[in-house]
């Protein structure tokens, strides 16, 4: 019952992209809005000033993912994300399952675009997440909590863009948080200026009962720029020890929103 | 010896202000119209404007006539609205600044963050000189014992007031000095009666157009008590000043940068009381408060701060920073209000 939810919730988000890539034929190309995130790992780029930009999306797995960041003053973005990105694993040591949960969160992120120091400065954002909410996982009472300070710069040349940053993650009081790198790649082909191939690689908690790890996560997939202010995207996501059918493959549709209009 | 120098402390800030305020134009009689000439010989009367129009229409100097008529001469001009003022902020993001709310103007200013805060602040300009408040902070914390981890001691609801001097009030390059103090009302929960009291003294300096400065000293006290009289091994009632002024004094600092036109960067350092109620030997501490963030004017009367705030730097904890946003509005109507009475 609950696998033929996940697919028919994976095919009516398919049947919606599918919707806004007939729409797409009309428009003409124009260059997509820039993105907060890759898959998983954030980008040194804002929000134009005034500008939202939502994103939702469901796993084939059933969980659920939306995230609303808006631009401020096109220094900085805030943003309130509800993700299944941090897993929960029980039982956690040998032949593991992750249950499909979510971790309501909210980020700062302050940036300084491209350029704005010298000429070959890349974009560079310092930002920090907090989790806010959070279901307990089975056989826990208390709520998992994630917290992550970050650091990442972006560059954009010939249409392939690169972030590469570190961050330090946080799940239990009084630990020093392991510091780790994280990098993603786009890129968007001439022939096909309506798709950008996307890519990432980073470290992400695990959360089960006797504690957290950091595990390797890795994603990639297509963004399809439909409208000029809708995209949709595809993507797989393998966790480190995974096997290959523990894999999770998600859609999402974003969006962006001027304020002023 | 503390008490005389917050004697002597709030005497300079009451005398600063004063002397440098300018002297309000004093009310003077009507003069007398004169009945019978002056013996000295006075100069002769300098032609006065006809009080009657001319009763030939004279051209229109504009294309296009006004349908609006002229206002006879005899009506006095409506008085000049008063001078819109700069409004500096009384916070930057968690301290205070040196700067005032001009007079009869609101401020009031909310915000939540992400381990579930909320937060209000409510102010009134008196005068230039002065400001009133009502706030309730969630700054506050307190914890069981020392190892375990604090949690928010809220609403903890405060008055506020703060006098000052505008900037180059005194002389040139003087900066922005204010005096504060607040106070808050006893706060009890969990068998636990606390209060705080904070007095400071702060200057702010702006640097050109984009950078500004703030600095200052902050004055604590606190105190915690057993309301149901449990004890639990700590003693009855534990103050601050107890302790020292060494415990009790603190510095405290903030800088705004001005990236755009409507938008700054903020950081600032305060300090703020934390409780603890198992601790033996002391049972307040003061805990250095981290802020940074970006303050977007959003129009002339509403701006929206956003930022990280990590409540105990020392404990170097990710776990305990928070994701805050703030809005705050600036209400200008009361001002208009007296402007009108005026």
């Amino acid at each position: 019952m609950a696998a033929a939810r996940a697919v028919a919730r994976v095919v009516a988000v398919a049947a919606l992209a599918a919707a806004l890539a007939r729409t797409a034929r009309a428009e003409p190309v124009a260059p997509p809005p820039p993105s907060p995130r890759v898959l998983h790992v954030p980008t040194a780029w804002l929000i134009p000033r005034d500008h939202v930009h939502t994103s939702a999306g469901v796993t084939h797995r059933g969980a659920i993912h939306a995230s609303v960041v808006a631009g401020l003053a096109g220094l900085a973005d805030v943003d309130v994300t509800l993700s299944d990105d941090v897993g929960f694993c029980d039982p956690c040591a040998g032949p593991r399952t992750i249950t499909p949960t979510w971790l309501g969160s909210a980020g700062f992120k302050l940036a300084a675009p491209a350029g704005a120091w010298f000429r070959a400065q890349p974009a560079l954002a310092v930002g920090m997440r907090r989790s806010f909410a959070a279901r307990a996982p089975a056989g826990s009472t208390a709520a998992p909590e994630v917290a992550t300070l970050f650091a990442v710069a972006s560059a954009r040349a010939h249409g392939v863009a690169v972030h590469l940053g570190a961050s330090a993650w946080a799940t239990a009081r009084g630990a020093r948080p392991p510091v780790r790198p994280f990098a993603g790649l786009e890129w968007r082909p001439p022939q096909y200026p309506r798709t950008t191939l996307l890519g990432d690689l980073s470290w992400l908690p695990e959360l089960g009962a006797d504690g957290a790890a950091l595990r390797l996560i890795a994603g990639w997939g297509i963004r399809y720029q439909a409208l000029s202010w809708g995209a949709v995207e595809l993507a797989v996501r393998h966790r480190e020890d995974d096997a290959l059918a523990g894999s999770t493959v998600f859609v999402r549709v974003a969006g962006s929103f001027d304020l002023r209009r | 010896m503390n008490r005389l120098l917050l004697a002597f402390l709030a005497l300079a800030a009451i005398a600063l202000p004063a002397a440098a305020q300018p002297l309000p134009p004093v009310p003077l009689p009507e003069p007398e119209p004169e009945t019978a000439p002056s013996p000295s010989p006075s100069p002769a009367p300098s032609p006065a404007p006809s009080p009657a129009p001319s009763p030939a229409p004279s051209p229109a100097p504009s294309p296009s006539p006004s349908p609006i008529p002229s206002k006879p001469w005899s009506e006095p001009p409506p008085p000049p609205p008063s001078p819109e003022p700069e409004i500096g902020l009384p916070t930057v993001l968690a301290s205070p600044t040196g700067r005032l709310l001009p007079a009869a103007i609101i401020y009031s200013r909310s915000s939540l963050d992400t381990s579930g805060g909320l937060a209000s602040d409510l102010r009134v300009g008196l005068g230039d000189v002065a400001e009133f408040g009502v706030e309730l902070t969630d700054l506050v914390r307190a914890r069981e014992s020392a190892a375990a981890a604090p949690h928010r001691l809220a609403p903890y609801l405060a008055a506020t007031f703060k006098m000052g001097l505008a900037e180059h009030r005194l002389f040139t390059g003087q900066p922005a000095l204010a005096l504060g103090f607040r106070k808050s009302f006893e706060h009890e929960i969990d068998g636990r009666a606390t209060r705080i009291a904070e007095l400071y003294l702060v200057g702010t300096k702006r640097l050109g157009d984009s950078v500004e400065l703030h600095g200052g000293g902050v004055f604590w006290d606190a105190s915690i008590r057993d309301a149901d009289g449990a004890g639990n091994g700590a003693a009855a009632e534990d103050f601050l000043h107890d302790h020292g002024v060494r415990r009790q004094l603190r510095g405290f600092g903030g800088l705004g940068l001005r990236a755009l036109a409507d938008a700054q960067i903020l950081v600032d350092l305060y300090w703020v009381p934390e409780f603890c109620y198992e601790c033996t030997d002391r049972q307040i501490r003061l805990k250095a408060l981290l802020s940074w963030g970006v303050r977007y004017d959003i129009t002339r009367s509403i701006k929206l701060d956003s930022g990280v705030r990590v409540p105990d730097i020392t404990a170097a904890d990710l776990l305990d920073a928070q994701i805050f946003g703030q809005v705050t509005f600036l209400h200008r109507g009361l001002r208009r209000a007296v402007d009108h009475l005026r």
